[in-house]
């Protein structure tokens, strides 16, 4: 069990154009933390660093006791598994699996040995014959991850290891993923983009955007206590919904409801006191029916545009007089395109064309202008 | 088009090609003075042999120095094809793997030594030659070319193929530059290593100038620039022997070319990923 260290590590292509800004992040021995982000958020480029494909311009890489920031891929005792698999095209499956045991120049009756023993394991006993372009998206990922297991390496990177595979396949995958990490004890660094696929391997998370880390935390934590506009709209379902508002004499006023800021949780009142506008998010699955809520909420009405269904659970569009203010800005904020219509996902199978909802007030969101939280930023110490 | 029409297109074009060897065929096969007798007057006979037989072929043999040059071709087809193959691999791996300051006009400024021929540089090729020692060597006929820009190119292009990935998890994987070379690069552009191959063997069939130029002595000497030496524009060619010599001197090319040919299928690697 390694822990991997990251200090101000910093890497950019062109002059001036910083492809991660000073980037610090620990995984403790045994952890498994996600790297995730939209395309082109420096993800990729980081396990490159770390895996030593890239050369960063500054900082340290620490690998347990071990500095590598300057030690040659090929020394660093580390396992990447690729997007596309990288497999080598011709070799088998069972000469695929030994290539890393044949660099360390082991002896041929252990490499046997290893093989069979990884193939048991990752279930290719059948395969080991084939090449890799007469195996399927499933098999191929497999033989990619027992020659990333094979040499026992001090740390596991997948670079967004289920984006080649379909639906059913991926989640299924993703349990194994799971379960090996577990049952390896062994480091892992696991880059994607998919936030469902995040939350669900996740021990800690690493929420990112143009280089830079938007928060660090447990899955949970995130969702409950985003640190931005960012991350709360990347975790979840449907994204927040977010609405402009503004401290008034002891209440936050939401276009025409309002709520009394002595219903917040202690932090959150003070934080919020004294400020003038803000941004609230509210949860698309944190909305309900005035008529179930046994208290005095914010209370949101509305027109219902549409409805989607998706399972036993109904996504519902409407449109409310709180509306959303500047679409475009809170947008720029959450790095994703926001309408102006509110969702609420409710599974409820009807509905009526009017709706009036509400939220518990410690399950509010809230933001200053430049989309930091407020009161409760949920970011844990690096 | 229709497929008859593109079927004869094809005909034409491979006959066009065909047409020179096989006439070059026929006239060994024929008596010298019986291709002087036919040559006035337009007939089947002009082409074709009407009493065939290999007496050419048995000059051929006797003479004195033919097989040495014939051994010194097929020697220098096979050294330049392994020296430009390998040094087109390593070149071609550099400038696709490596990077540096100037790659790109590096590969630029070989690309363009293709546009020059080689009778503009062939006087100051000559006198470096000189200076090195090498005039009338074998090595001297060789060293010159043994660097191709085509080579390059094309292995370069090869490598550019195979995907970054497989160097990548290569050298994860514990591999050197190489190693990566070695075992994952290389048996995926086997088709255009065979390819690079082949094609400065044969390159050597055309060698003319540079071996007349650099090559003094006759047993030194390469096949087709000592058969040449059998027209005498003074008196009457041997003909018959001229064919039959050429014909003895492409057979080893032939050959050779016949038995790789199957390799020449372009090299496909994919990274196992589609």
């Amino acid at each position: 069990m390694h822990k991997l260290v990251l200090r101000s590590v910093t890497k950019s292509y062109a002059a001036g154009s910083a492809v991660l800004k000073p980037f610090d992040l620990v995984a403790q021995a045994g952890e498994l933390v996600v790297l995730v982000g939209p395309s082109g958020c420096g993800k990729s480029t980081l396990l490159k660093l770390i895996a030593g494909l890239e050369k960063l311009d500054d900082g340290q890489i620490l690998l347990g006791e071990r500095d590598i920031t300057n030690v040659e891929p090929r020394h660093r005792r580390i396992a990447m598994v690729f997007q596309n698999y990288a497999l080598y095209p011709h070799l088998s499956v069972r000469e695929n699996l030994a290539y890393p045991l044949r660099r360390q120049k082991l002896r041929a009756a252990d490499i046997v040995l290893k093989v069979s023993a990884v193939a048991r394991q990752l279930r290719l006993d059948e395969l080991l014959d084939r090449r890799p372009s007469q195996l399927s998206g499933g098999q191929k990922q497999r033989v990619a991850m027992g020659r990333a297991i094979i040499r026992e390496p001090d740390l596991f990177l997948l670079d967004e290891p289920l984006s080649n595979l379909d639906a059913a396949l991926r989640t299924h995958v993703r349990g194994e993923i799971r379960d090996l990490q577990r049952r390896l004890g062994t480091t892992m660094i696991y880059v994607t983009h998919d936030q469902v696929e995040a939350q669900t391997l996740a021990d800690r998370l690493v929420i990112m955007r143009n280089g830079e880390v938007q928060q660090v935390g447990p899955p949970q934590e995130i969702y409950e206590r985003p640190a931005n506009i960012f991350a709360a709209a990347f975790l979840g379902t449907a994204p927040p919904n977010f609405l402009a508002g503004r401290i008034v004499d002891d209440r936050v006023e939401i276009g025409q409801a309002s709520l009394p800021l002595a219903d917040l949780p202690g932090e959150c009142r003070t934080a919020l006191a004294g400020r003038e506008q803000i941004y609230v998010g509210l949860r698309p699955e944190m909305l309900r029916p005035t008529c179930d809520l046994d208290r005095d909420h914010f209370v949101l009405r509305g027109k219902v545009i549409r409805r989607e269904i998706v399972g036993n659970s109904q996504n519902v569009h409407f449109r409310s007089e709180a509306g959303s203010a500047d679409a475009a800005k809170l947008s720029a904020l959450a790095g994703r395109h926001l309408s102006d219509e509110l969702v609420w996902t409710t599974e409820r199978a009807g509905t009526d064309d009017a709706v009036e909802l509400g939220i518990r007030p410690e399950s509010i969101l809230f933001f200053d202008t430049d989309g930091v939280a407020i009161g409760a930023h949920g970011s844990d110490a690096l | 088009m229709k497929r008859p029409l593109r079927f004869m297109l094809r005909l034409v074009l491979a006959a066009l090609f065909v047409a020179p060897i096989l006439l070059a065929l026929a006239a060994s096969f024929r008596d010298n003075s019986d291709m002087y007798r036919y040559a006035g007057s337009l007939s089947l006979w002009t082409f074709l042999p009407a009493e065939p037989g290999i007496d050419a072929y048995r000059r051929a043999f006797t003479l004195p120095l033919l097989q040495t040059q014939l051994f010194n071709t097929v020697l220098l087809g096979f050294v330049m094809a392994t020296g430009t193959t390998v040094s087109s691999l390593l070149a071609g791996y550099a400038l696709s793997r490596f990077r540096f300051r100037g790659r790109q006009a590096l590969f630029l400024l070989m690309l363009f030594t293709l546009f020059i021929p080689v009778d503009v540089i062939l006087p100051p090729l000559f006198f470096v030659v000189r200076d090195l020692g090498l005039i009338d060597s074998f090595w001297g006929l060789a060293l010159p070319f043994i660097f191709s820009p085509i080579g390059v190119y094309l292995i370069r292009q090869a490598i550019e193929e195979v995907p970054r990935e497989l160097d990548h998890a290569a050298s994860l994987d514990g591999a050197g530059l190489w190693e990566v070379l070695r075992t994952a690069i290389l048996p995926n552009i086997r088709g255009a290593l065979i390819a690079c191959w082949l094609m400065h063997f044969v390159f050597v069939w055309e060698w003319y100038l540079w071996p007349l130029t650099a090559m003094r002595s006759d047993d030194g000497q390469l096949a087709q620039v000592a058969i040449a030496s059998l027209i005498d524009p003074l008196r009457s060619t041997d003909y018959a022997l001229v064919f039959a010599a050429a014909i003895l001197t492409i057979l080893p090319a032939f050959v050779v070319f016949a038995i790789l040919q199957r390799f020449l299928t372009s090299s496909q690697a994919t990274t196992g990923g589609k």
